[in-house]
Order: C-alpha cells, then structure tokens, then sequence
C-alpha cells in the first residue's frame, strides 16, 4: 500500500518528517519497504507493507486512523455531501436482488445521471498516478480514488446497458463471460457474478464484464458498493489469474460498514468531476453483521500476558485511541469493536492492540526463566554429533543436498525402484520435474555434488551428509486419524501420532582422493584402498556406537561396480551399503576418478547403540607377540579366516589383526596370502614362551583343517 | 714384563690413531682386543709374574686395557659423528617446503549455526524435538489455528502429497505433535527443514532450515520471550548486538513479533547511528495463540506460553555475510571450507 504523505494529511495532521513516520509505522507493525518522492503529486511517499489479517490499512484513511491513534490525533473523516435530485429515484430504475447472501452479505448501489466522462480533473489524477495507477477517464478514477481514499472497492456499470435488475448469484457450471479485459472465462460455481438476471455483467469483487462497461458514450451509471464474502474473492482471483486492487482488498476483507460513505464520496466527485446529477436513494440489500463486537478485557490478564504493570486507564487510553468505544469497571474493560476491524475476536486480540499501541520496544524484558529441568542433548543426539566429528576428522566435508528430486535424478545413479512400489512421496502440485519428489537415498545427489566440485578442480572431494530419506507413503494415513487421536477428543495424551510416511535419518558418504594434500609427492590412493577406506570409515561409526554383529555381504547393485560393493545387515534388516561406483554410472556424471559411496541408516544405529562408557582396567602384565602369514584358498573370506583364528588361538588372544593381503606371484594358483599380528596376554601372570607357541600351534592345524591354509614360509 | 706393556700400549694407540675410517678401526679393533688380538695376548698372566712386580704389572695391565678400550670408543664416535655430519649434509632439508596439511572435513555452515542455537538454547534448559516435514495438515495448519481459507494452505504456495499430506511449511507442525504427546510444562526447541513452492533465486529456495522454539508454562510472558531471544542474539553475535521488536502477524501466535537484527554491510553492526545499518528481521515469534493451546487440550486459561521460527540460512548469512541462498545447497567445497 503506497502512503504519499501530502494525501494523508488530508485525513490527520502530521508534525513528523517521512522517516519518522516510517519509523512510527514499523513500531505499530506495518512493513515500510521503500521511501520515494510521490509522482505526479510530489512530496513523500512510504510504500508499506500491510500483514494479511489488516485489510482496514488498505486505504489513506485506514492509515490516517492508525497514525492518529498512536500520535494521539483525531482523524477527519471525509463528509461527501450528495446533492440528491429528488425527481429521479434509484428505486424506480433499478432492483436488485441478492441470491447468495453468504458470498455477498452487502450490495448497495447509487445512480448518477447525464454525465460528461472525459479525462478526471488534475489533482485527482496526481493523486492516482502516486498511487502508482495509470489514470483513464473520470467514471473509473472516481471508482479507484474512493478505493484508495476509503478502502472500498466501487463499481461503475453504464447503467443503458445493465437494464434494471441486478441478480447476485453464483455462475453456473461451465458459464461463460467475458471480462474487461476481452478475455473469455469458463467459470463454475465457485465464482460469484453480478447479472443483469440473465447475463453475467461482472465477476463479483474481481473484474467487471466487457458488455456492461462505461464509455465515453456512458451519461447514467450504476455505482455499486457491495460487500463481498473475502476467500471466495481471493480464490476466483487466484484461480483465473485476475488479481486487482479491488481483490486484494475484499480478500482481506473490507468494513462491511462502509458502502453507504463510498457511493456517497463517489457520488459528490462523479457530480463535481463529470457534471453528473444524483439520483435520490440508494439500494441497499444487507444481511451483514454491522454493529460493533463486544469484548471483554481482564486488566489483570493482559498485564500477565505482557508481563508488564500497566493500569486500566491506560489500556482504555489505547484502545480508544483505536476508535474502540471503551467502558472500565473493576478491573475489566467493555469493549466494542468496530467492524472495520474483523481480525479482533477475541481478548488476546485486543491485548496486541494494547501491546502494540504501547509499543513492543517499551514492553518489559526478563531474564529467561529458571527451570527444573536440565535440557540439552539427548545421548542419542550427543552420539550423532560425535559421528559427525569422527567423519569431520576422516577427513569427510559435510554437505546439504535438496530432499526433492525426481524419479530421472535417480535412475541418473542407477536407483531404478519404481517410485510407486517403494512408497515414494511424489508431489501433486510440484514446482518443476527437477524436484517432483523426495528422495530414498541420498546417493545420487551426493554424485552429483561429486561431479560439480571435480568440474571445479577441487580434490580430495571427500564428502558425508546426515539428512533424511523418505519412502513408505501410508496413504489411510488421514487428518481424521489426527483429529481422531487429539488430547481434545480422546482426553488423555498420546504416546504417538499418525505418521504420514517413514523419514530415516541418513547418512551417506563419497570419497574421491586422498585426506592429506601435503600438494608434492603424494600418490593417489588405488580404488581398493579407497574401497576400504569407505568401508573403514562405517565400522569407525558402528565401533564408537558399540554395534557388533553386523553381517556383510556382497550387493549386486547397479550403482556400483560388480563384485566391489557390500552391505551391512541385522538379520534381515538391510542397515548399509559401500562400494565402488561403476564406471557406467561415473561416466554419466563425468567423475574421472574412483569414486567410492557408503549410505547406512543412522537413525536405526543410533537406536541400537550403547551409549554406556564403563572403564576396564588397562592390563598389568606383559604381552606376547607373535606374527603369522597364511597361504588361503581365495574362495575363503578373511572373516572365516578370522573367526578360525580367534577361537583357535583361545581365551588369552588379546587381539588380532590383519595387516598384509598379497596376491601374485609365489603363491600356489587359487590362493593367497594373508598375514596376522597375534597378541596374548594372561590377566594374572607372564605367559611362557612354551604356553604361546602351544597356542599358536593351535592356530595353525585349526586354520589348515578348517580353511584349507598352510602356513607360509 | 713392564717394558713389554709399555711397549704395547704405545703400539696399540699408535694403531688407533692411525685409523682412516670406522671400517679400518674395526679392523685394528679386532687385531688389538679381538681373541686372539695383541693386547689381549699380550695381557700377562698373573700368576707367572713375581710377587715383588705384581702390584706394578697389575696396574700397567688394567691402565692399558681401559686406556685402548677409551681410545677404540673415542675414535669410533669420532668417525661416527662425521659420518653423521656427512649424511646430515647429504640430506638437507628445504624447510620452505609446504607442510603436508591433514584436511579434516569442514561442517556445513548451516550445522555450525544450528550448533551453535542449539547449545545456547540447552542452556536455558530446552530440549531437541524432531518431527516429521512430511506431515498431515491438521498439524501444519489446523492445529495451529491456520483457517481453511488461508493462502498458506493454498497448493500455489505448499507442496502437496495428497489431499491431506503436506510437506511442512514451517516446522511449528512440531509444536502440535509435541504437545499431544507431553503435558506442560513444555521448552522445546524443533530443527529442521521446511518446504515452500519457491522458485530457487539468490533470496529463495523451495527447501530452507528453521528452528522452531517453544516454551509453555504458568505465567509465561511477552516479556519472557523478549528475554529469551535477546540472550539469543546476544549469544549468536555477540554482546554488542541490536535488536527490536516489531509487531507482525502469524495465525498461531498473538501477540505476534518479528525480531531484527542492526546490520551493516559486513554482517553485525554495533553502532546504532551508522548511516549504513539496516534492520534485517531474524525471525518471528509471539505468545502462543490460545486457539492452539486449546486444540491440543492445555487449559489456555492456566498455562502460556510463546513460540518463536527462526530461518537458518538467515542466520548463517548474516553471521558471515553470505549473499546468495543457493550456495547452501550447491555445496562447492570452496564455500564450506570458509567456515
């Protein structure tokens, strides 16, 4: 809503410059987003911003009103005075009649004859271009002055070609008119019209009909004033694309009390402007509510509510100045609220208009209020933000991808699940095919966030993100259940609530390159290190989370390499995935080098782990070290190896570790060769030379009978 | 006897000095006290030597052991350290070079803020929430006292899913759930990722970050919340913040409030009379509607409270000046390393 300050005087008097009206302004919560010279009219000009619940600030007068309300002025109200000729009556021209009186509570019209329409004197078309409008003719200035002046939006109908009925119904189904602007409109019964009670002759609060509108050959008009049901309006407008200033205001709704003063205002500057004569009466056909709503202020609550010690006449104080009528008895106040004001319901509402009249700034401040509780982290979130310093320090940056994607993007990497049989959340009204739906892996937009940053030179591109995956659309999952399961139906509270879809928590990985760029003599890391390293960095996770027990298997999937991928399972719960990308699918995002991918649902880790730290002592007696090196059959996998050893090498194993793999030449066909660090230790006392080698001899027959390995030499 | 002892051990210090090298002090090493070396053949038996010289030979013997053995490991040190001298020299450093720098990856700015709201929040005795983004519309609308007729609802502005399914436009939804399930007292904090049917342009995005922020309890004010969130700013950006409160409008809170921050150019601006501070609105908040109060049964008489959305991505751009929204999802690992 434009404010050119020199018009707005015409309504209050104003001792202050426009920033300081600005700053007034914003203090009483109306967005100020631009100060300019008006043009045309000259002087300031505040573009403001107006909250979707104040459609009484849609106008100068509406402004005029909140300005002197908080300056402590009084507002001239404008006083049209309509010379009336009694020997033309409205009531014998027209009828109307109101067959919807739901979407249109008010309809109330006035008749001014034998006009000259021509272009509308100067200082009204000053007025109308600082409002930012092109001006046309007098009969349509009139109609939008009165709109911006008083906030109701008017009508003028040449009045030879409406005929002498108006019919306010709703449009048939399939209904056809033609609006102002030529266009053809195919309606239904959503839309309200205004008819001649056959055609449609405008499209009620929205945009009037090409057949019914003034020209230069125009000598009487129809002014209607009506008042018009505000959702109704602000979905036609939405729906066929015709938002107006008249729209906007009557979506926001407008003072069902103010028709009477528009028609006149319009009527005196249609007489004064274009020569036109009044016709006596008006129509009025009203089931509006219009007499002021009562409300009742508790001075105590209002002060509870503010936190603040303000007396009852101070709050009367305000709220009059709103133009409320105000009456006080023993710590109450009786208001009424004029109907201008359609957003104050109830007493909370008028306590933010005591608030507001008072000023937030002045309201007091407290400390925050002390608590029994503790807050803070669960364990669980404590433990999520541990596994992400120990990616951070494997060297993994973190990343924030898009939730919505589309079923293209993941078949881009190779995820090739029918959306519909997996359960993906696919959106009715999406705003583009890039994001139609949510994604159930984060793995395609991790290669794409690959892809990008190796286009840019960048390396290492080592990368995790923790966000959610969706999948699991439960579609008798209802707002009736919600309803159904409210504190306020069941009177009890819920231990849980319906969920539309299943979220997990997800974290996936890349890794492209090495964690060290040192920048001189490093060697690129080989795509079974990586593969490993991948691989290392989840069981880092499950270690810290204390979950043991996972099986891996091989993952035949198309985004990875065959035979370079595995999974992480819990009996038959798939927990992760790693692998190498295949080369097809790196291809497709111009990724050069190995690229491998981890994916593991964290939510379900975070569940399972065990939070519990408990101290063990470290070990007093000396260790026992001995190496191993196996040749194995390569159908063997080193878990059977390492189980074999492990039980073989008894209860005084401490630990055992794996730390050469080799392949190749000088090792029998079919084979290859694994070798073992082995510490022992006793609790009690130093294990003998004699004691260990037993053991490892152990070791040794267990692994050739079970495993098919020889020792190597 | 005393003579030959003489003798030797001249002869044997002799030989030391005359080495070159560790190779040939070994080598006189072994021809000196090796086993069947000079000094260790020519060292008397003391038995064979008469009572009267015992005293004299022993001494002569002993000063002639230790002093070969002292002048061998003398020399041998010597030769060591030159070697050591030569390798040293042979492999100086260049300690210009630049060191090998571990990359430990970098948070997301967005997570850094979050942390950092968070902690501060934990302090004053809240706790985390999740809820799900997506959601049924009663709990991202009705709940919240959001009328059927409102634009928000409209599917222009809100992603649908079905009729009744939405992704969440704002992460309030979770103050619904979190009631339902819990009997006040309530100080809840609720991060999370929200949904609008924006365009993506450098000031907006379909998908941004909000934290949402409720406490609910007997006696709670409106100048409890201006408490609360100027310990927040503070906490964020320092004690030199600037911070107001202006009236603004959301169904589901009442009185209603936006919170802006004084900023220059380069993020926080201390001084209240710089001509180049503006005011940028940090977030919304208010006292708790009681419509919502009661439509999840709290008796709206006995308890209030206030509830306050905070974006991230506003957040983070002015604690670091960050001028194009989208490169929070671009993720280029230029931009994150900055933080």
């Amino acid at each position: 809503m434009r404010v050119p300050l020199k018009w707005l005087t015409d309504y209050v008097d104003l001792d202050r410059s426009a920033d300081e009206l600005a700053e007034l302004l914003i203090d009483l919560g109306v967005g100020v987003e631009e100060q300019l010279t008006a043009p045309g009219l000259g002087g300031d000009l505040l573009v403001t911003e107006i909250t979707p619940n104040r459609g009484d600030l849609l106008s100068l007068l509406g402004m005029a009103r909140e300005v002197a309300a908080a300056t402590g002025r009084t507002v001239r109200l404008p006083a049209p005075q309509v010379a009336e000729d009694p020997a033309v009556r409205i009531a014998d021209r027209l009828t109307v009649r109101v067959e919807d009186p739901e979407l249109c509570p008010r309809y109330a019209a006035r008749l001014v004859t034998g006009l000259t329409p021509g272009p509308s004197p100067q200082w009204l078309q000053d007025r109308l271009v600082a409002m930012g409008q092109r001006p046309i003719d007098v009969l349509v200035d009139v109609t939008n002055y009165v709109m911006f002046e008083l906030g109701q939006p008017l009508h003028a109908f040449d009045a030879a070609k409406l005929g002498d009925t108006v019919v306010v119904r709703r449009a048939t189904e399939g209904e056809l008119m033609v609006t102002l602007d030529g266009q053809k409109r195919h309606l239904t019964r959503e839309q309200l019209l205004i008819t001649d009670g056959h055609e449609p002759v405008a499209l009620a609060g929205v945009m009037g009909g090409l057949d019914s509108e003034c020209s230069s050959a125009t000598r009487d008009v129809v002014l209607e004033a009506a008042h018009f049901y505000g959702p109704n309006i602000r979905r036609t407008a939405r729906r066929l694309g015709l938002e107006s200033e008249s729209s906007y205001r009557f979506a926001r709704t407008v003072d069902p009390n103010l028709p009477l003063l528009a028609l006149d205002r319009a009527a005196q500057l249609l007489a004064e402007c274009a020569g036109g004569t009044v016709a006596s009466g008006v129509i009025d056909v009203k089931a509006a509510a219009l007499a002021p709503r009562p409300i009742t202020l508790r001075v105590r609550r209002c002060n509870s509510f503010l936190g603040a010690a303000l007396s009852s006449a101070q709050m009367a104080g305000y709220l009059r100045a709103l133009g409320f009528e105000v009456g006080e008895a023993d710590g109450i106040l009786q208001v009424l609220v004029p109907t201008r004001r359609p957003d104050i319901e109830r007493e909370v509402d008028l306590i933010e208009e005591v608030a507001r009249l008072h000023g937030y700034q002045n309201l007091p401040l407290t400390p925050p209020p002390a608590t029994q509780s503790a807050g803070g982290l669960t364990d669980s979130q404590r433990l999520e933000r541990r596994v992400r310093e120990l990616l951070l320090g494997a060297g993994l940056n973190e990343v924030q991808t898009f939730s919505l994607t589309s079923a293209p993007a993941m078949a881009k990497a190779g995820l090739v699940a029918d959306p519909l049989e997996i359960g993906a959340l696919v959106l009715q009204n999406a705003l583009s095919a890039e994001f139609a739906m949510l994604r159930w892996s984060l793995l395609p937009s991790l290669l794409e966030v690959v892809s990008r940053n190796q286009a840019q030179h960048t390396e290492p591109v080592r990368l995790f993100e923790v966000g959610r995956t969706y999948a699991g659309l439960d579609v008798t999952v209802t707002d009736q259940q919600a309803r159904a399961a409210s504190r306020v139906s069941t009177g009890q509270t819920a231990s849980s609530l319906p969920l539309p879809c299943t979220e997990e928590r997800t974290l996936g990985g890349a890794l492209l390159g090495r964690a060290v760029c040192g920048g001189w003599n490093t060697t690129p890391p080989t795509a079974e290190e990586l593969l490993f390293e991948a691989k290392g960095i989840v069981e880092l996770v499950l270690t810290e989370l204390r979950i043991s027990g996972l099986r891996v298997e091989p993952r035949p999937e198309a985004v990875f390499e065959p035979g370079r991928a595995g999974a992480w399972w819990h009996g038959d719960q798939l927990v992760g995935v790693f692998g190498e990308v295949a080369v097809e699918v790196r291809q497709r995002y111009d990724i050069r080098e190995p690229l491998m991918l981890f994916e593991v649902n964290l939510g379900w880790l975070l569940q399972q782990a065990d939070t519990r730290r408990v101290f063990s002592a470290l070990p007093r007696q000396p260790a026992a070290l001995r190496d191993i090196a196996l040749t194995v059959p390569l159908e063997v996998p080193s878990t059977a190896v390492a189980a074999v050893l492990t039980s073989a090498a008894g209860s005084w194993l401490e630990e055992l570790r794996l730390f050469d793999v080799y392949r190749g030449k000088g090792l029998p066909a079919g084979t290859r060769s694994l070798a073992y660090n082995l510490r022992f230790r006793h609790p009690q006392r130093t294990l003998t030379d004699g004691e260990v080698d037993e053991c490892m001899a152990a070791v040794v027959t267990a692994v050739r009978e079970q495993c098919g390995a020889a020792l190597r030499e | 006897m005393e003579e030959t002892l003489l003798r030797l051990e001249a002869e044997a210090l002799a030989a030391i000095a005359a080495a070159t090298d560790l190779a040939s002090l070994e080598e006189v090493r072994i021809k000196l006290v090796g086993k069947k070396g000079a000094v260790t053949l020519g060292l008397p038996n003391m038995r064979d030597v008469p009572a009267d010289q015992k005293r004299l030979v022993g001494q002569l013997a002993n000063r002639l052991r230790q002093g070969v053995e002292e002048a061998l490991s003398s020399r041998r040190l010597a030769f060591e350290a030159t070697a050591r001298e030569a390798a040293r020299a042979a492999t100086s450093l260049d300690l210009s070079l630049p060191g090998r720098v571990p990359t430990p990856g970098r948070r997301h700015p967005l997570t850094l803020v979050l942390h950092e709201l968070v902690d501060i929040f934990a302090g004053f005795g809240f706790q985390v929430v999740d809820g799900p983004e997506v959601e049924l519309s009663y709990y991202n609308f009705t709940a919240l006292a959001i009328p059927e007729d409102h634009p928000a609802r409209d599917d222009r502005d809100s992603f649908y899913i079905n009729q009744d399914v939405v992704l969440r436009t704002e992460t309030s939804a979770v103050q619904v759930r979190y009631m339902e399930t819990h009997e006040p007292p309530v100080r809840i904090i609720a991060p999370g990722r929200v949904y609008r049917r924006d365009a993506v342009d450098s000031t907006h995005s379909h998908t941004f970050h909000q934290v949402e922020g409720l406490l609910v309890d007997r006696g709670v004010s409106f100048a409890d919340l201006k408490g609360i969130l100027y310990a927040l700013a503070r906490g964020l950006f320092g004690e030199g913040v600037i911070a107001r409160f202006t009236p603004d409008y959301f169904p589901f809170t009442e009185p209603s409030a936006q919170m802006g921050i004084w900023r220059g150019p380069n993020g926080i601006c201390t001084d209240p009379k710089d001509p180049a501070g503006r005011w940028l609105e940090i977030l919304g908040c208010g006292m708790v509607d009681p419509q919502v109060l009661a439509n999840v049964g709290y008796d709206s008489e006995e308890y209030t409270g206030f509830a306050f959305g905070v974006g991230l991505e506003r957040l983070a751009i002015l604690k670091y000046g960050i001028d194009d929204i989208r490169l929070f999802f671009e993720n280029d690992l230029r931009f994150s390393g900055q933080f």
